[in-house]
């Protein structure tokens, strides 16, 4: 039996069990034990599973000649290795989460959970862009209960506003995208290189343009309203799915459409880089500015996701080696960092009540190691050392100045400026700025603090220790 | 074998008197049934039969056939009757106690008759090879849906039957009016036969008029735009089963008129292109995707929200039809089918659940997916499938259909299809918020189950089962379309 299939059969098995158990104190052990599980199939896969070869296997045909299949590639093991082992923090500090801000109808959130990371994990192995189509619209599906799991007025306004922005660019730009790829190449399969050789350019712009717009899920701008309005999720919703597995997919669908479906080659002969370049720089710029302006910590995290993932497909589109491997990277950093962020973000607000940067005066005096999670996170956001996002940033510049498009420098620049100032104001406030302490307790809940302090020890021995990354990523690109 | 095309129509002809004679609720109900699910097997066998061996002419008293009548079964005859049956046996077994709630008691056995009669028009519409029988078949269908819709509990319901006959009426008409002009023409009433006597060289003004007027008979017949008006009437206030099985049939059934007359008896004379008709037809689907969109999701109403789902759906399959390639015939065929099952499988939750309550508003489902979660879950992939996502038998439908318009000269239209088709969730996620996150708003509903639940449950799975097995939908389609191409080519 194939592992990867394996694995997906797991998730949904589970998924049954956490139904079939949602009545049973046990309903919360399952979950984990799914979690847990499911990062030991990760890790199983991408040690047995030769990326170097294609590997993967069709299950049925939906369409004819286009078959449901699964398989694995470089980028798939580094995804499925982050997204799955942060699963499993996120989960723990869910269960205390949960508990503390009393929510009812918990196996709702554990299924829909695992629904969401069954259908990225999905993503993952899918090895052509119907396949990818499918659980695409599956993720968006299964998330929808989550951000709308306070289930009251403004939630299912803002559960409304997620809908229709990632179903309707789906319907509307992703599947024509795909269908006309499917009538004008007569395949759907990713491949080494790209399969869009010798195609008209009008069409390959439109293509590109489709798919740029159809994966909203990448958040690029003018669609990524549905952001901002996700965060009105429960906090480790807004962690795991609103800062790695949604966008994130989003951003791996549109790197293996580029690298895989159009090809490095392809793309820079006709010029097409230069679209995602713009649209990129335009996000990271626009959103980083909305970012300053917005006092809603979750928001502020959101907008700057925005603009992280954008920085993602800006140096996928510079196609220079180096910037490939920041791309990578800062995909795997990104996400540690915006997690950690994410959930601090929770403890505040479930410790303390506080929702807005302006109320975190002196927070660390309250809550001393939330506050010190922070200061890792907002480094790695604005890419300073000793963290690793300063280690991303590194190589991104390196590709940007190897591939000789330099002005691009201004916007990395503007936008480090730019991050710094709504960072700094977060960590000014809450360490330098005196205010009266109330007594409320001093400790976090350690339910609650212990697995961020995890992610982000690791984060930081990561930065000293990254050399296996790089090799890994280095012996797959070009 | 050769027998089954006749004895699908004459079987329920027989049980009709009989029915009549015992003047017995329940034995009336018993015989419609097992005659429904005979019909579905015979069905299946002439499907299988037609497969095998092509098409099955079955000569009425062996007259051969301009002279005497004629059934012609062919694989499009086949498809159709397939979809019709299954409906119509879905319907009557979910239906008996909605039946009993909401006819009058005296009347029950007459509303058997009438259902049985008009199942018998359709299928006679369908197999006829005589275009003077079509009319009498689409008669018989037509009075007996009068009927079977003034049976409604709600005060507007003879009204709406009226309306529908006056309408109905005028449709027939013009298609009568337009077998005169051909038979004038012509001199014979068999559409094998007048297809052959008609050609490009000999194009007279009554053939012209004939193609203006079935245009206009068949518009109003398979609801084509402007000419929608009695659907909306006759989907909110009919009894909500007589709902459910027109709006798997009734419509399709218009449109294949349209396909054998245009298509098949026309097709010498290619009335669509050479009048420009398929543009114009094409037009007033755009348009009428558009607005019956937008009231869509302006309807307070569940069933007034589905009847206009139906045409803007209705309207999207006659677009596929009229690009007038092979793709796009085979692409409204799929669509035919697909949207039939969801259509039935959404009115018939609507009945199953409100028996004989008209003027169900989307407020009325207020917190359903708590208490009926497994027929929810059903309505909830029906809607789904009607919004057309993946694993759906609605998205088989989508693909098919956008990626024929994109193969074909009007690209540019696919725009317009994409936009509306996700206007669809507007509308589907009313229903779905007022289901699974309010309330309840009367918490004294039962939520045991009952037997006529399980076939909503049966067609979502249907809806599924079409969305990743395509063997019936896609290769069928393809094959009639194949055939029909085929001889236009010649």
């Amino acid at each position: 039996m194939n592992l990867i299939l394996l694995h997906l059969i797991f998730l949904l098995v589970g998924m049954f069990v956490l139904y079939a158990s949602r009545n049973n104190n046990l309903n919360q052990v399952f979950y984990i034990m799914i979690c847990f599980v499911s990062l030991i199939f990760a890790i199983l896969i991408s040690n047995t599973i030769d990326v170097a070869k294609p590997n993967s296997i069709d299950v049925y045909n939906i369409i004819q000649d286009i078959p449901i299949s699964f398989g694995l590639d470089f980028l798939g093991i580094i995804f499925l290795f982050i997204s799955n082992s942060l699963w499993l923090m996120v989960s723990l500090f869910s269960l205390s989460y949960l508990k503390l801000n009393s929510y009812q109808e918990k196996y709702k959130f554990y299924f829909f959970f695992t629904l969401a990371m069954f259908s990225t994990n999905a993503i993952i192995y899918s090895s052509n862009i119907l396949t990818t189509f499918i659980f695409y619209e599956i993720l968006t599906l299964s998330t929808y209960p989550l951000v709308t799991f306070k289930n009251n007025e403004e939630s299912l306004k803002k559960g409304k506003i997620y809908l229709y922005y990632l179903l309707g660019t789906s319907i509307i730009f992703f599947l024509p995208a795909m269908i006309i790829t499917y009538l004008i190449s007569g395949t759907l399969d990713y491949t080494n290189g790209g399969f869009l050789q010798n195609q008209d350019h009008s069409i390959l712009f439109l293509l590109f343009i489709l798919y740029l717009f159809g994966v909203a899920k990448s958040a690029l701008m003018p669609f990524h309203k549905w952001l901002p309005s996700a965060m009105v999720a429960p906090t480790p919703v807004s962690a795991l799915l609103h800062a790695v597995a949604v966008v994130k997919s989003g951003v791996f669908i549109l790197m293996k459409i580029i690298l895989l479906v159009f090809g490095s080659t392809t793309l820079l002969s006709t010029g097409l880089d230069t679209v995602l370049i713009t649209l990129a720089s335009l996000t990271i710029i626009i959103s980083s500015i909305i970012a300053i302006y917005q006092d809603n910590i979750k928001l502020r995290l959101a907008y700057s996701t925005i603009g992280q993932l954008s920085y993602i497909l800006l140096a996928t589109a510079i196609m220079s080696s180096y910037s490939i491997l920041a791309a990578v990277l800062h995909l795997i950093f990104h996400a540690l960092g915006k997690v950690m962020l994410f959930l601090s973000a929770g403890i505040i607000t479930t410790q303390t009540g506080i929702k807005k940067v302006s109320e975190m005066d002196n927070l660390s005096a309250k809550l001393p190691y939330t506050c010190l999670v922070i200061l890792v996170g907002a480094f790695i956001m604005i890419g300073l050392p000793p963290t690793i996002g300063f280690i991303s940033k590194w190589y991104l510049i390196s590709g940007i100045i190897d591939s000789g498009k330099i002005n691009i420098l201004i916007i990395i620049l503007v936008s480090t400026l730019l991050n710094a100032g709504y960072y700094f104001p977060m960590i000014y406030r809450s360490y330098f700025k005196t205010a009266p302490i109330s007594n409320v307790s001093s400790v976090e809940n350690i339910g609650l603090i212990l697995p961020v302090l995890l992610i982000a020890v690791v984060s930081v021995l990561l930065f000293f220790n990254v050399d296996f990354i790089i090799n890994f990523i280095n012996r797959y690109i070009f | 074998m050769s027998q089954i095309p006749i004895l699908i129509i004459i079987l329920p002809l027989i049980i009709v008197p009989i029915i009549l004679l015992l003047r017995n609720n329940l034995y009336s109900y018993i015989l419609s049934i097992a005659v429904s699910l005979i019909n579905l097997v015979l069905t299946i066998l002439l499907l299988q039969y037609v497969l095998k061996s092509g098409n099955l002419y079955y000569e009425l008293g062996s007259w051969s056939a301009p002279i005497g009548i004629r059934l012609n079964a062919d694989l499009l005859a086949c498809y159709f009757l397939l979809l019709i049956n299954l409906m119509s046996f879905i319907c009557l077994a979910a239906g008996k106690k909605i039946i009993d709630d909401t006819v009058q008691e005296n009347n029950i056995f007459l509303f058997y008759i009438a259902w049985l009669l008009c199942n018998i028009g359709f299928c006679g519409i369908i197999l006829t090879d005589d275009i003077f029988n079509l009319f009498v078949f689409l008669e018989i269908s037509s009075l007996s849906s009068y009927f079977l819709i003034s049976q409604g509990t709600h005060k507007a319901s003879p009204i709406a039957a009226i309306q529908y006959l006056f309408i109905g009426s005028i449709g027939a008409v013009f298609i009568l009016l337009a077998i005169g002009m051909l038979y004038v023409n012509t001199g014979t009433l068999n559409m094998t036969d007048i297809s052959q006597s008609i050609s490009i060289g000999n194009i007279s003004l009554p053939i012209v008029l004939s193609i203006g007027l079935f245009f206009v008979g068949i518009g109003i017949k398979s609801a084509l735009f402007p000419l929608h008006g009695w659907l909306v009437k006759t989907y909110s206030y009919a009894p909500s089963i007589v709902v459910t099985y027109f709006s798997g049939t009734s419509t399709k059934v218009g449109i294949y008129i349209l396909l054998r007359v245009f298509l098949d008896i026309f097709h010498t004379i290619e009335p669509l292109e050479y009048y420009d008709l398929a543009s114009f037809i094409l037009f007033l689907s755009l348009l009428g995707v558009f607005l019956s969109t937008f009231f869509a999701i302006r309807q307070n109403e569940v069933n007034k929200m589905l009847a206009y789902s139906s045409i803007a759906q209705l309207s999207y399959i006659l677009i596929a039809i009229m690009l007038m390639t092979p793709e796009g015939l085979s692409a409204a065929l799929i669509h035919i089918f697909n949207h039939s099952i969801i259509k039935t499988g959404l009115f018939l939750t609507i009945a199953v659940l409100f028996v004989n309550q008209s003027n169900i508003t989307i407020s009325d489902l207020s917190g359903y997916g708590k208490n009926f979660p497994v027929l929810m879950l059903s309505f909830l992939i029906l809607i789904l499938s009607l919004i057309g996502l993946p694993l759906t038998s609605g998205f088989i439908s989508k693909w098919y259909l956008v990626s024929s318009i994109l193969d074909s000269n009007v690209w540019y239209i696919s725009i317009m299809v994409l936009v509306t088709s996700f206007m669809t969730v507007f509308y589907a996620w009313l229903l779905i918020e007022k289901i699974y996150f309010s309330d309840l708003v009367d918490s004294k509903k039962y939520s045991h189950f009952e037997f006529r639940y399980s076939f909503v449950i049966l067609l979502a799975i249907a809806s599924i089962f079409l969305g990743i097995d395509t063997t019936l939908t896609v290769d069928l389609s393809e094959e009639i379309s194949n055939q029909f191409y085929m001889v236009l080519d010649k």
